[in-house]
């Protein structure tokens, strides 16, 4: 069995997800916007990423509906699972770990409040 | 309701027909979803670049979609999906004992005449083609191999002989199985569709929840230990023998350290819980 890796573009979309749910173009839009245009994922590849998602359970498409003025009824919602929370969670640290490990390789300058 | 530019409408028909490169699998679940957001997407640059940046967002999406198209038929090819894990092996058994009947069926009496092989040669071919290919296609390559079997035997000296005639029955029961076999594979991609969570969550969950506890340089705590062992129990039925194994054992190794009960002697990576 090929192993499932926490791709890139799926904790971005984790990220994404942790405030609200939110529909695929939704989705695209605050990553594009959170990462100032760094990070611009392809339709493709954004619901590559979801469907992989939705298999682990780390997230859910919901089928309760947004408040009417923020719904819009042709679109699937998505939901970040307890697990996924988790998930995000734990990869979380896992990168404050690897950006200790650069800050005392002295690679990068800790920000001041890391100190 | 706004009506889309020109460009707009010829871009969304455009990656539609791209999309149709997809497994049907992801079409069925995906493709619609996937076409809305990139229409939005061009919407959304033309009314901010212009022509120049629907061009800019096609010369991304274009690798894009292609490429996670024939990542999406790999992922397909290699699924491991219980019921096609069971299904694959299976019918690769089948297709031996299938493959090796016909073969004994013509070799075991030495009269074979020279035609012989052929029709063996062939009905080999529609068991890989059931095994291997889409029903339709399938289908296809059965129709013509039968169709040359035919034609051969009509124009062929020996003419419609004992040998060919049994020929043909052992290929009309290869094409049969070949079509089943092909029409069991595709009930199979489509049951997977509605399917519940896969087992890549037990890897997910591994990669994301423990790796990080067991990876860290030193045992887990054991309030980490028992959520791990929370998560054990919750998510059981889905973890692979490896993560319950790296599970077990870390959790054993930080109740060892906090209770100093660290044992050295060999064998102690099985060693059991100490008591509280």
């Amino acid at each position: 069995m090929p192993e499932a890796e926490l791709t890139p573009a799926m904790f971005q979309i984790m990220l994404s997800l942790l405030d609200e749910e939110r529909h695929g173009y939704s989705i695209m839009r605050e990553i594009a916007e959170r990462t100032q245009g760094e990070v611009r994922l392809g339709a493709a590849t954004l619901y590559r990423a979801i469907k992989r998602m939705v298999d682990a359970g780390l997230i859910v498409e919901i089928a309760e509906r947004p408040a009417p003025e923020l719904d819009d009824e042709r679109r699937r919602y998505y939901r970040l699972t307890d697990v996924g929370q988790q998930v995000a969670r734990s990869h979380a640290q896992q990168l404050q770990r690897l950006l200790e490990s650069v800050y005392r390789k002295r690679l990068l300058d800790a920000p001041a409040m890391a100190r | 309701m706004s009506v889309d530019s020109p460009a707009v409408r010829f871009s969304s028909g455009l990656y539609g027909m791209v999309l149709r490169l997809y497994p049907r699998t992801f079409q069925l679940r995906y493709r619609d979803e996937t076409l809305r957001v990139f229409r939005d997407d061009c919407r959304a640059s033309l009314a901010t670049g212009g022509q120049l940046a629907l061009v800019q967002l096609w010369l991304r999406s274009l690798n894009d979609v292609l490429g996670c198209a024939a990542g999406e038929h790999l992922a397909e090819w290699t699924s491991e999906h219980p019921a096609q894990r069971r299904s694959a092996r299976g019918q690769a058994l089948l297709t031996i004992l299938l493959g090796l009947g016909v073969v004994a069926v013509f070799l075991t009496d030495m009269n074979t005449p020279p035609e012989t092989p052929m029709a063996v040669m062939y009905a080999c071919a529609l068991f890989a083609a059931g095994a291997l290919l889409p029903p339709r296609l399938a289908a296809l390559i059965g129709i013509a191999t039968l169709s040359v079997y035919v034609v051969d035997g009509w124009v062929a000296a020996s003419g419609w002989s004992g040998y060919r005639l049994l020929g043909l029955v052992a290929l009309l029961a290869a094409g049969t199985w070949a079509l089943r076999t092909g029409a069991d594979h595709a009930r199979l991609r489509a049951a997977s569709v509605s399917s519940s969570p896969s087992r890549t969550s037990s890897s997910l969950l591994a990669q994301g929840v423990l790796s990080p506890a067991l990876e860290a340089g030193s045992p887990a705590s054991p309030e980490q230990a028992i959520r791990l062992l929370r998560l054990l129990a919750a998510d059981a039925t889905t973890l692979t023998t490896d993560d319950l194994v790296r599970v077990l054992n870390a959790s054993i190794a930080a109740f060892e350290t906090a209770s100093g009960a660290v044992k050295e002697s060999s064998g102690s990576a099985n060693g059991d819980l100490p008591a509280p």
